[in-house]
Order: C-alpha cells, then sequence, then structure tokens
C-alpha cells in the first residue's frame, strides 16, 4: 500500500500530500492523494499496467497521461471505460483492469500476441462468411471477445442537467496562448469564457521543461493571476469542448453537466497532441510520451524510472531528458532521429550532464520483462534512410522510455468547424485553413511552438476576435514561427511487427499498408476498413501516421492524402450528458387535485394527466364497465378540459372557416353547435371536432386533445396566406371543462343557480348557450359523444375547481359519479363514433368512413376539396365496418389484421366489451365486398387464431338517436 | 374585490406541492423568492386598436413588441404589433378599466396563463437551466421580454419591477404551471443554502 514511487515537493503540484487516499485496483489496496488521478496514483504505487490491449491483450500503461489514449480505460465499480488518467481519485474506489480472462497481471487471452499473423485486418469480413449461415455462429463467439468492461444493468440513474452559457468570447484552452487571448478580450471589456480540461490553468507552462525556464515560470504565474483575478473572465476548470457547432455553439462538458455555450467569438487554443514514434514493441508499458513523463514529474511527483532513454523528434524530448536528470534519473541516452537542425545549446547541455547523445538515430525495437509487463531495454540503429535502419545495433537497458516525434495540432474542433488542415510536406508542418469568420485559432494548434510567439499568438488572435465585436480597431500584428517540431518519417517498420500504429485498435503498420493493397487508396476508406482511428483515442495518435503510410504506399504526399475526419464528440461523452435532466411538461387540468383525491389512476393523453378511471389498479374493469353503466343509467360527470378549443373570430371568420372544414358555416345559425371535419391537401380526414357559433363574426371550435395544437397550426399557417381578417386563438387552457352526460344530466345542471334555462324545449340538442352557472361566467353546448343526455360546460380555468365541486354536490341527491377516459371510449364506441387518428390513418378519406355527408360541396373552395374529388373517384378499396363478436370470443386487440382469404384486407382500429350491450364490438377496416351488413370478417387474433366477426350497422347503441336528444 | 381575486378562483399551484416540498425553501432572510401570482389581476388586449385603447387608459405604450413599460397603474407588456397584456403591480389593485372599440377584444390570459414572479442575485443562472435566451443584464435589461420555451413550455418572461424590485414574471400556459413550478425548485437547488434561500408563496 505503500507509495514508493514519488518525489518530493515540489514536484507534485496537483496533489496534497497532508490528504491520502485508500483504494482498490485489481483487489489490492493503494494509497494515492487528493489530487491524484487513478492512474497517477497507481504509478505513484509502481503499477504501470491498467489494461489489456483489444486485439492481442498485450498488456498496456499509461501513454500521454492525459486521457488522450485507450491504455488507460479502466472498470471503476459499475461504469466501464472510465480513462484512469482523467478520473480524479475520491478515495474507497474499486477499480479493475478491462478486457482479460483470468487476472490483468496473468490474462488467459494474453495467447492472441501470438496469433497476429492468421488475425490481419478485416479476417472477419473474409473469413466467416462462407459456408452460408456460419457467421450466426461465429458471431456469438466473436462478440463474446469484443467489448471492453462490464455495464452494471441494476445502475440507478444519477442526476445530470445542462445549462446554457453567453459570453462574447469563448477560448477553448487555457495554456499561453489562451491564457493570453482571455487577459486581452477581456481587458478590453469583452465577457469571456475560458475553458480548460484540466484541473489547473496553464496548459504546458504548469509541466513542461521550457528552454527559457525562467521566462517559462514568470508568464505561467503571471497570466495565471491575472485570469483568476479579471472579473470579464469566467473559469470552467475539469471541463472539455466536446464539439463545435455553427455559430459557435459549445457544448463543454464538466462534471455531471452540459454547459451549451453560446459565443460571439471562439478562439481555439487547444494545443497539440505529441506524436509517437513506431517501432517494434513500442507499446510496452514504460514507454510514454515525453510530455506525459513531464506531467508524471510536475503534475503529480511521481518518479517515472530509474534508468531513462530518450527517443527524440525535436527539442521537446530534449528538454524532457534535462528534467528527468534533474530529477535525478538516470538517463542513459538521448536517441535523436534528426541527423541535422538540432539546438546545439540544448545538446552541450545534456553533454554537460553526462548524457550521451546520439544524433540520426532510432529506436528500433523494445524488449519487455516476462509477458511484456515492463520495458526493459532498447535497440537503437542508425537512421539510414526514411524509415530505414543500419544493421548495427546497440542494446541499452532501461525502465523507461520518452518519445515525440513531433506534434499535431489538436484539430478536432476546428476540423467541425469546416476547417482544413493542411500538411507542408517540406517542412513536416501542419496548417489550419478555411476557418469560419467567428472562429479563430492560436498557439501550437496553430502550429506556432515557440513560447514568446505563443504568446504573440495568442493577442493576436484575440485582437482579431475583438475587431468583430467592435471592441477593437487595433491591426493584428502577424506571427511568424520557425521552430521545428515534427520528425518527417517517425516509422520504422519491422518485420516481425508489433510496429504499433493505432494503440486502440492494435493496428500495425503492415495492417495499414496490407489495406492500401487491397484497394484502399482513400485514407477514409483505409478508416473503415482497419478501424485505424475508431478506436476511444479517435485518431488522436493514428491519424498522422497513417496518411503518412497511405501517401507512401500510394505514391502521395500527406497533403494529398489528408488525415481522417474529426467528427463530434471530442472525448467520450456518456448519454447522461446529452440526455441532461429531461423536461417533460406534464400538463393538469384545474380540477387535477379534486381526480386524485377521488381515487383517480391517471394516464397521459396528449401531454395531460387524465383519469383512466376511478378505482385501484386491481378493479380496472369493474370500475371502467361501471362508469359506463352508471352513465347509461344515471349520470356521471367528466373532466373534459384537455379538449382543445380555438376561438375564431373576426369579419372574415365564416370565409376562413369555410375554408378550413369541409362543412358550409354560411348559413350556420347563432348559439348553435355543430359537427366539422378537416381534410388534408391529399384529401385524407386530418381532424374533426364541434363549431359554436357565438356571434356574427365569432366561432368557438373544439378539437381533439392531443390534435388541438396541430388544427391552430394549421389554421395559423393558411392564414399567413390567406390573409383574412380574422384573429385566432388557442384557448384551450383558458378554460376548464366538464360534461356532464347521463339520464338525469338535466337535473343535476338544474340544480345550479343559473340564468340559463336548461329545458329541452329552450336548451334542444346541438345548442349553445352562455350565462351564469353558479356565479360563473359559461359557455355551455350540448353535444352528445357519448350518446345520451349530455351538457359540456366551459367555464374560466381558475373556476373549474369550484365549478366540479359545485355540480357534484347538485348531483349528489342523483348519485352522480365521475367518469375516465376508458369508460368514454366504450361509450363513445358504442355509439359508433370514430376517432380521428385512432380510427383513421394517412389514408383514409371521407367516402371510406361513410362521412360524405360532411362534404359540403356548395361552396367554392375548402382544402383538399378537389384531392378529395380525386380518391373518391377512384375505385374503394376498403371501409370502416362495424363488427360485434358474443363474450368469450377472443377479443381483438387494435390493429390485429382482418383477412380476405390469403390476404389482409384491414385491420382492427377500436374494439371493446360492451357492458351495455354485453357483446365485444369493434370499428376495423375491410374490403368493401366485406362491409355488407350481416356478413363475416375474419381477424386473427393473438396466437394466430381466427376469429370471424359479424359486420353490424352504426351505431350499435341507440340508433334512433332519442337519448341524446331526450 | 375583482372576479380574479374572488374566493372562487384557484390557482394551479403549490397546494399540491407536499409540506415536506414546501419546507425545502424556508422564508428567506435575504429576499430571493419565487411567488405565484396567477390570481393577481392581469388582462390582455388584442386587434388593430389596441393600442389606441391601452393609451385612452393613460398607460404609456413599449415602443415596439417584446418590450415592457412599468408604471403605477399597470405594467403594460407588448407581446406583439397588436397584442399587449397588462399586469398589476400591486396585490389586490384593479386594473385600469379599458374603454374597448371596435377591432379590439380581450384575450383570456388571465386564465390562460400562470403567473411566476422569480427575484433572485442568481436569476439569470437559474433561468440559464432551463430557458436558451441570455437572460443575463445587458443581454436582458430591464423592460425587455423574451417569448421563449422554458423547460420544455412555452412562456413569457419579461423582466421588470414589481414593488421596486428588479424581477422576472414568468407567464406560462396554466397547464403546466404547476409542472415548471416545480422545474425552477429544482433549478434553484443548486442555489439553495448559499448567501439566499427562496421562499414560496401562493393562495
Amino acid at each position: 500500500m505503500s507509495e514508493s514511487f514519488r518525489f518530493d515537493a515540489p514536484t507534485g503540484i496537483l496533489i496534497n500530500r497532508d490528504k491520502p487516499l485508500i483504494f482498490e485496483f485489481e483487489g489490492k489496496r493503494y494509497q494515492g492523494y487528493d489530487g491524484d488521478t487513478l492512474a497517477s496514483a497507481l504509478l505513484a504505487n509502481g503499477q504501470w499496467i491498467m489494461s489489456r490491449s483489444f486485439k492481442y491483450h498485450r498488456p498496456r500503461g499509461p501513454l500521454t497521461l492525459a486521457g488522450q489514449d485507450a491504455n488507460t480505460l479502466v472498470q471503476l465499480g459499475g461504469e466501464p471505460n472510465v480513462l484512469a488518467d482523467r478520473q480524479l481519485l475520491t478515495g474507497d474506489e474499486t477499480v479493475f483492469g478491462q478486457n482479460y480472462v483470468g487476472s490483468l497481471e496473468n490474462d488467459r487471452n494474453a495467447y492472441m500476441d501470438k496469433l497476429g499473423r492468421f488475425l490481419p485486418v478485416g479476417f472477419y469480413y473474409r473469413s466467416f462468411f462462407r459456408p452460408l449461415g456460419i457467421w450466426d455462429t461465429w458471431e456469438k463467439l466473436i462478440r463474446k471477445k469484443a467489448g471492453l468492461g462490464v455495464v452494471d444493468l441494476n445502475f440507478q440513474p444519477e442526476y445530470y442537467d445542462k445549462k446554457y452559457l453567453f459570453h462574447d468570447v469563448a477560448v477553448i484552452g487555457a495554456g499561453a496562448a489562451g491564457l493570453t487571448a482571455a487577459l486581452t478580450a477581456a481587458h478590453a471589456g469583452a465577457k469571456v469564457l475560458l475553458v480548460e480540461e484540466n484541473p489547473i490553468l496553464g496548459g504546458s507552462l504548469s509541466y513542461h521543461h521550457f528552454t527559457e525556464k525562467g521566462y517559462a515560470d514568470y508568464l505561467y504565474q503571471k497570466l495565471v493571476d491575472d485570469v483568476e483575478a479579471h472579473q470579464n473572465i469566467d473559469v470552467l476548470l475539469n471541463a472539455t469542448c466536446n464539439a463545435w457547432f455553427v455559430d459557435n455553439y459549445l457544448p463543454i462538458i464538466q462534471g455531471k453537466r452540459m454547459f451549451k455555450a453560446r459565443a460571439k467569438q471562439c478562439i481555439v487554443t487547444t494545443g497539440s497532441l505529441e506524436q509517437h514514434v513506431v517501432f517494434r514493441n513500442n507499446d510496452l508499458p514504460g514507454i510514454v510520451m515525453s510530455s506525459a513523463v513531464e506531467r508524471m514529474i510536475k503534475l503529480y511527483g511521481i518518479c517515472p524510472g530509474k534508468t531513462a532513454v530518450v527517443l527524440a523528434g525535436n527539442d521537446h524530448a530534449l528538454n524532457t531528458a534535462l528534467m528527468l536528470n534533474e530529477e535525478g534519473v538516470d538517463v542513459k541516452a538521448v536517441i535523436d532521429m534528426r541527423a541535422d537542425g538540432v539546438n546545439k545549446t540544448l545538446v552541450s547541455e545534456l553533454l554537460k550532464k553526462d548524457i550521451s547523445y546520439k544524433a540520426g538515430h532510432t529506436v528500433y525495437e523494445a524488449f519487455g520483462k516476462k509477458g511484456n509487463k515492463h520495458i526493459k531495454a532498447v535497440e537503437v540503429r542508425a537512421i539510414v534512410a526514411k524509415g530505414e535502419v543500419g544493421k548495427v545495433s546497440e542494446l541499452i537497458e532501461c525502465d523507461l522510455l520518452c518519445m515525440s516525434s513531433g506534434f499535431m495540432p489538436t484539430y478536432q474542433l476546428l476540423c467541425q468547424a469546416g476547417g482544413k488542415l493542411v500538411y507542408e510536406d517540406e517542412h513536416a508542418r501542419f496548417r489550419i485553413e478555411n476557418l469560419p469568420k467567428n472562429l479563430h485559432i492560436a498557439g501550437s494548434v496553430n502550429s506556432i511552438h515557440g513560447l514568446e510567439e505563443v504568446v504573440a499568438d495568442g493577442k493576436k488572435a484575440a485582437v482579431m476576435a475583438l475587431n468583430l465585436l467592435g471592441f477593437s480597431t487595433e491591426q493584428p500584428e502577424m506571427v511568424e514561427c520557425s521552430l521545428k517540431t515534427n520528425f518527417d518519417w517517425p516509422i520504422f517498420k519491422h518485420p516481425k511487427g508489433k510496429d504499433f500504429v493505432d494503440y486502440d485498435e492494435d493496428l500495425q503498420v503492415k495492417d495499414i499498408i496490407n489495406a492500401t493493397r487491397l484497394g484502399y487508396r482513400d485514407v477514409q476508406l483505409v478508416k473503415r476498413y482497419s478501424t485505424v482511428g475508431m478506436g476511444p483515442s479517435q485518431g488522436r495518435h493514428s491519424a498522422l501516421p497513417t496518411a503518412r503510410l497511405v501517401a507512401k504506399a500510394t505514391g502521395r504526399s500527406v497533403n494529398e492524402t489528408g488525415v481522417t475526419t474529426a467528427r463530434p464528440p471530442f472525448a467520450p461523452e456518456k448519454l447522461a450528458h446529452i440526455a441532461g435532466r429531461g423536461f417533460s411538461p406534464s400538463k393538469h387540468t384545474s380540477m387535477h387535485q379534486r381526480h386524485q383525491e377521488l381515487g383517480a389512476q391517471m394516464i397521459n393523453v396528449g401531454g395531460w394527466q387524465r383519469p383512466a378511471f376511478y378505482g385501484s389498479p386491481e378493479q380496472r374493469k369493474t370500475s371502467v364497465y361501471d362508469e359506463a353503466k352508471h352513465v347509461r343509467n344515471r349520470v356521471g360527470i367528466m373532466d373534459i378540459s384537455t379538449l382543445g378549443g380555438i376561438d375564431v373570430r373576426g369579419p372574415d371568420a365564416v370565409e376562413f372557416l369555410n375554408r378550413i372544414y369541409t362543412v358550409n358555416f354560411t348559413k350556420h345559425p347563432i348559439n348553435q353547435t355543430r359537427y366539422v371535419m378537416m381534410v388534408n391537401e391529399h384529401g385524407v380526414i386530418s381532424d374533426d371536432g364541434i363549431a359554436a357559433r357565438l356571434a356574427e363574426d365569432y366561432f368557438y371550435l373544439s378539437a381533439p386533445t392531443s390534435g388541438v395544437d396541430r388544427v391552430f397550426r394549421e389554421m395559423k399557417k393558411w392564414n399567413a396566406q390567406w390573409r383574412l381578417d380574422v384573429d385566432i386563438i388557442n384557448v384551450t387552457s383558458a378554460f376548464a371543462k366538464v360534461n356532464v352526460a347521463g339520464p338525469d344530466a338535466r337535473k343535476v345542471i338544474e340544480g345550479l343557480i343559473s340564468d340559463i334555462d336548461f329545458s329541452a324545449e329552450s336548451f334542444p340538442y346541438l345548442a349553445y348557450r352562455e350565462g351564469i352557472v353558479a356565479g360563473i361566467p359559461a359557455r355551455v353546448l350540448r353535444v352528445g359523444f357519448v350518446g345520451e343526455l349530455s351538457y359540456e360546460i366551459h367555464v374560466p380555468a381558475r373556476f373549474g375547481e369550484v365549478m366540479w365541486d359545485v355540480i357534484m354536490v347538485s348531483g349528489k341527491p342523483f348519485n352522480l359519479k365521475p367518469f375516465g377516459v376508458l369508460s368514454q371510449r366504450i361509450l363513445r364506441l358504442e355509439k359508433g363514433h370514430f376517432l380521428i387518428s385512432q380510427d383513421t390513418d394517412g389514408m383514409t378519406h371521407p367516402g371510406e368512413i361513410d362521412m360524405t355527408w360532411a362534404l359540403k360541396t356548395n361552396k367554392p373552395f375548402f382544402i383538399g376539396c378537389r384531392s378529395v374529388d380525386i380518391v373518391m373517384a377512384q375505385q374503394q378499396k376498403r371501409k370502416l365496418v362495424a363488427f360485434t363478436l358474443p363474450v368469450g370470443a377472443n377479443s381483438p386487440k387494435e390493429g390485429h389484421l382482418v383477412l380476405k382469404g390469403d390476404d389482409i384486407s384491414g385491420n382492427v382500429t377500436s374494439c371493446e366489451y360492451s357492458p351495455t350491450l354485453d357483446l365485444i364490438i369493434g370499428l376495423a377496416y375491410a374490403a368493401v365486398d366485406q362491409s355488407e351488413v350481416g356478413g363475416q370478417i375474419p381477424i386473427r387474433v393473438d396466437d394466430g387464431e381466427i376469429v370471424n366477426a359479424t359486420v353490424v350497422n352504426r351505431p350499435f347503441y341507440d340508433p334512433s338517436e332519442q337519448r341524446q336528444e331526450l | 374585490m375583482t372576479l380574479q381575486s374572488t374566493n372562487m378562483a384557484r390557482s394551479p399551484i403549490l397546494k399540491q406541492l407536499s409540506a415536506q416540498q414546501e419546507n425545502l425553501f424556508p422564508i428567506s432572510q435575504t429576499g430571493s423568492f419565487i411567488i405565484d401570482m396567477t390570481l393577481y389581476a392581469k388582462t390582455g388586449l388584442r386587434g388593430k386598436t389596441a393600442s389606441k385603447v391601452i393609451e385612452q387608459a393613460g398607460l404609456a405604450l413599449p415602443a415596439k413588441p417584446n418590450q415592457a413599460i412599468d408604471s403605477e397603474l399597470a405594467t403594460v407588456l407588448r407581446l406583439s404589433d397588436k397584442e399587449y397584456w397588462l399586469l398589476t403591480n400591486s396585490e389586490n389593485k384593479d386594473l385600469p378599466e379599458l374603454k374597448m372599440s371596435d377591432d379590439c377584444y380581450k384575450v383570456f390570459c388571465q386564465d390562460s396563463h400562470a403567473w411566476l414572479s422569480f427575484k433572485s442575485p442568481f436569476k439569470a443562472d437559474v433561468m440559464a437551466k432551463l430557458c436558451g435566451v441570455d437572460l443575463r443584464e445587458p443581454a436582458f435589461p430591464l423592460g425587455a421580454i423574451a417569448q421563449t420555451v422554458v423547460a420544455g413550455s412555452n412562456a413569457i418572461i419579461v423582466h421588470h419591477k414589481w414593488d421596486k424590485e428588479a424581477v422576472f414574471s414568468i407567464l406560462c400556459d396554466r397547464s403546466v404551471a404547476h409542472y415548471l413550478w416545480m422545474v425552477m425548485l429544482d433549478a434553484m437547488d443548486e442555489f439553495n443554502g448559499k448567501e439566499d434561500d427562496f421562499i414560496s408563496l401562493s393562495f
């Protein structure tokens, strides 16, 4: 449990040595410190292996220590694929490695490493498809082997949310360029958002051993202090900007929150990704990027090894060697791939410290301890040509190899913004072009690497942004940097392979070359064939060597070849981040609380909470049937506030409605209601409802609960074209509505004090009245959806609950009971009423449901009139029919098929048991020649049984319409 | 007493909260609050002559849509070229009488919309968790109106003064008022326990 690989302070600026934390890895207890990541805490204990590789099960340890590679993916409790070098240690964690059988140290699948020659890229595409059907067998085995980590299917969802941010300038990346850009913009008065994925500001200033050390230290302190003190700068630490969307819309993930930032100007200072060198066994634990070693030492105080070799392609790695030396690590040699262009001062410093320096050489192969669990030596050879080495080799023992072949811009966000990555083959340098106007770049992402130039570049980007914001008129000063950081060909193919281009997918040099030989010349095709760059690190380290290899193999330049596309997200993100807190508005009527008090079981109907029935869930059927029978025999009350309401008024109201609906409103009397139907431009029935005329120029329309928004939207859309003098308002929520229905309905209503005469003579069926009911202004309609004497009372929503209460009191002598949606559906079906969208579909025209009576041709136009004529002129193939089955038959369900011989002629749209008729009743589409009353339609129900239903007339109940017109 | 404040009227909010939920937001020591003002007087006018009717009532007209003006008589919201809403600016105070004319009629905002009043030093921060419009000063100054979506529901947000304090008045469809109330309490939770608490008042 004791840590034996830690330096003393001042190294380890992120950790608090006064706060030790205990955790478990692979069943063994370890100690780390507050501020450690899981990976740094493990390294401090000498535990380098953290996972097994995807294909060959090779042991893997940290490569970047910056969350940029898949080598540190671990299982943290129930959560798989956690980046150990990003995950902060909190104490008491239980952590395991991934992708092994047995133990991480002794993986029984490690034999896969020996089978590489039998498992070339795409082997499963080409091997497991013959004989026909064999894939089904192989697939099980392959899927069992594939995948990393274990998902906890019993996990409990946690609270994630989202928040918007609005700033003048967003700066992504808080290194020297980002800090400078943020300060420059903030000083000019801009509101700045500074996003940094690490827990501290500074970027490489916080860990890199700069040549200009004094200046770097001063700059680090000064920039950080100034940014932290500036009122205009909002800083997000441990936050990843995971994508760039149009107009600088930036999703930024921090902890369990996704910020959705909108910035007028965006400056990307995301730095660059250090690149590896491709040689045999370049994946052994103990082989790391130079910057990773610097992070280990400076940020976490970790002693990365005792004897080190540094493999350099630039001066940065030479500085790493000096840093290691300063901390007491025995640097055996600096192997510099460059033959010239080297900073002689740095070399001189190395030599002064007795560090062996070899120019024009490379590591050709690394050797591991037993099981390749850690590096033990490297074989060094002279570079004799591009990618080729001499025969003379030197073996150097070491337990640490730091490498740096160069840097690739962290270009992903810029690529998403349409930026084009240009590679200057002559200088092995990148350039990014074609950026949107409000997006700027600075620092090493802009291939500016010298510290002073980086600062100047940060300022330049900010000035450009400020100019566009109108905060400044200063001319930006162009910045040039001659510092070369990329070695042009850091790839040394080995005849025995295991020279990894892509660590995520265990792809070797030959895999890429073979893909080109198979005809995949385009780098995007190579990616899809070989899966290079498709692993968790998304090509951060494989994109460049792949482009180089494809370019060479196809006789093109890297610039011509290009690199693979980078799409969002930049880093893996959880579905929980995308989902956020989730907002699902739930609508309540004014009487909602009363329904709950009465024991209603609520269901969602068109976003509303509506009572399905009243009573316990166990007695659902009984309750529903009792409610239906009670309406038929006595009187019931239903909350119909969810029914859509639309006010249409103005001089052109009649003309407008004549165009919207199929019926004619010209002679529609005031204080009268009528049924109305809409068809769409294709002649298909789209909605229906009731229209009441309140005045010459004023109509009150109802629409289905789930259809009112659509109807309202259609009305607004059409009148935007017609420009009729009419005003349309959705008043659904303004009115609370109840339906009192049943033989005793009038008695209940007459018990209320009102200035409305509710007698049959004064208030007949389909009439509309306005007045005061129980002291409340009300609109009252006599309509009969359930087929009984029925009143709809619509009152201002604030009085809905009181209206409910007084009606319940008035109805007490008549045993008034509430009824819900389920019994209403039975009642309406008994009455033969169809429901739009349930009994109609996207093809239903009026002729199919016997609604031609609602088509009024005595007017010049209504929406869809021409289409209705056309579709109805064609031979009709189906018809909505009413059917019955005796009780005890296997009851059809909505959607069950109606058959005609071997063909399907239709489907059931509604089917219920009718407690009034003691029959199973339903509506279904059937062939026209199956619609004869008295005929039989075969319906295929559950389990494939065929039941023969009898076609009957609609309505099933009260065909003479006497009850609703009482 | 106006009709909207008679004892027959009911707000859709708060009475459905459990005691535990109400206790989450004790009386504030420092004046942050969210209040259900649904039953306070509000009315709406719509039509070609709506602006004249407003002016004849002695009220100042906002210069253009999505602006509001507070006055001693009422707060006037201009929601479009031809639509105005009036909000009372004091408890139990009636709105000025409006003399209706042709081509102008009232809209049912007293009933169609709930009214939440929200005051807090963090009000823009809280709303940023629910709404995609920048509601911080100076992007959303006093007198500004945003007709937008809050937590998935349509809402009108007005930045104005209530009792000399800058507040957000949030006018939402009555049917989602309870949902929005709960969502706002949830959004505020992050700020609870800092220097301010929240109180929830209703009728």
